[in-house]
């Protein structure tokens, strides 16, 4: 969420619409927050771990405090897209929207799909919690609860692979190998990120080998296509920008003389390769259906998010933060 | 994640079956790298502690920014010249070190997915 204010407001020097209420929303997420933890760690009667799938009960707070949060995030994400609407009748900026702007519009729409799933499986989850719905059928539930819970996931993803973006400009002066190429990835990850969420599927019954194979597989290589798409033009376009700079010898010179002790850059380089080599090559292996089997609900998938998420974005994304507070 | 592979589970309280009536003895590598695994997470708490202390001793006790900016001028570094960036490159290639480095990811991807499915088929002999 502070992402889509700074791809917004800050990168394109507009006001931020309707402030107050954006407080207003950072409460609703903070109290969200801090009502779910509640139900888990002081009521103790919500022991169904994030996924919580039906007919496992939680308390009431335990879905209260997700919707909350979740009404929270959409508020911010319309707020974006008003803060976009007002940059362009205020003419803050000429043309298209820069690209860092438009992998914050990828993340809004993403995380608008991502909430409306989520509201549309936790609020009859809360009317069953509270009585007022009789049954949730299980399967029903898990696979509209992942188009929720693993989108939340593909926000992160766009919003990293942004700041990577926004990063390789602001060290190095960078500019995209090819800047439609990098929109038309962006665009890749609204079309088939969402599809790929049914890998969490992948063992459930109920549903056909086709139609796993198909989602996990195929469709989640196009999303897989568009992420390698970042991490070639990235570094591709910073490895261009240095050259240019007069790094030019050899191979990896431009490497060499990267501002490594600057964690701003070290940290977005580590992103990239815990994202893209480590965390991408193992979901792919994970992602098929028969290989899956040998790993499937082992250390091997904490393991794999932990190179994906750990590494990926908070590399990425504290990186970004060093660089905008601690100057 | 080699742990993973060798079989420890997850979502489970003792996933070492350490206190199980019929307890299973996982191999020395896979304990080798449960050890690791921990050592490991030590030290990225350790990392992201550090994090946090430099982030909020930056918001409580850093240089303040001036009296009426909202944020600190954030600095861009020059953008090259437009004419800097002809001739650059190796063999006629722009980006050689960024294609090298691909084809290597290309290699270890196709490797491991080998492996992997290697792997699988070992998991039951056809005779």
């Amino acid at each position: 969420m502070a992402a889509l204010i700074f791809t917004s407001s800050v990168v394109l020097g507009a006001r931020w619409a309707t402030p107050r209420l954006g407080w207003a929303a950072f409460a609703l997420m903070i109290i969200g927050a801090l009502v779910n933890n509640y139900a888990v760690l002081v009521q103790g009667n919500s022991s169904v771990m994030m996924t919580s799938y039906v007919p496992m009960p939680a308390g009431t707070f335990f879905y209260l405090g997700l919707i909350l949060f979740a009404v929270g995030a959409l508020i911010i994400c319309f707020q974006f897209l008003g803060t976009l609407i007002t940059a362009k009748s205020e003419r803050t900026y000429e043309g298209s929207v820069p690209l860092v702007t438009f992998g914050g519009l990828t993340a809004c729409i993403i995380a608008i799909f991502t909430i409306a799933s989520g509201a549309i499986i936790l609020v009859p989850t809360l009317l069953w919690n509270l009585g007022l719905v009789s049954n949730i059928d299980a399967g029903v539930y898990r696979l509209i609860w992942w188009a929720f819970g693993h989108s939340s996931q593909q926000i992160n993803v766009t919003v990293h692979v942004t700041i990577w973006y926004a990063i390789a400009a602001i060290v190095f002066g960078a500019k995209p190998l090819s800047e439609k190429v990098s929109r038309f990835a962006f665009l890749l990850y609204i079309a088939v990120l969402q599809i790929a969420s049914a890998h969490h599927l992948l063992v459930d019954p109920g549903l056909s080998s086709e139609w796993r194979i198909f989602n996990t597989s195929y469709a989640m290589y196009l999303a897989v296509m568009a992420s390698m798409v970042h991490g070639l033009t990235v570094p591709g376009s910073i490895e261009a920008a240095q050259r240019a700079h007069g790094f030019n010898s050899g191979f990896f010179q431009w490497l060499r003389k990267a501002p490594w002790g600057n964690p701003v850059f070290s940290g977005m380089f580590i992103s990239l390769v815990g994202f893209g080599v480590l965390g991408g090559i193992t979901g792919v292996v994970m992602g098929a259906e028969q290989i899956n089997l040998i790993v499937h609900n082992t250390l091997y998938v904490p393991g794999h998010f932990a190179r994906h998420g750990g590494r990926g974005h908070h590399a990425g994304l504290h990186g970004g933060d060093l660089r905008w507070c601690c100057r | 994640m080699g742990a993973g592979t060798l079989g420890v589970p997850r979502r489970h309280w003792d996933i070492l079956f350490s206190s199980a009536e019929n307890g299973y003895e996982w191999s020395a590598a896979a304990m080798t790298m449960m050890s690791l695994n921990g050592m490991s997470v030590l030290l990225a708490a350790l990392g992201g502690a550090m994090f946090i202390a430099v982030m909020v001793g930056t918001i409580l006790i850093g240089r303040r920014v001036g009296e009426d900016q909202k944020m600190p001028e954030i600095a861009l570094a020059e953008p090259p010249e437009e004419k800097s960036y002809r001739g650059i490159g190796v063999g006629g290639i722009i980006i050689p070190g960024t294609l090298a480095m691909l084809f290597v990811f290309f290699a270890v991807f196709a490797l491991y997915y080998f492996i992997n499915w290697k792997y699988l088929a070992e998991t039951w002999g056809l005779s």
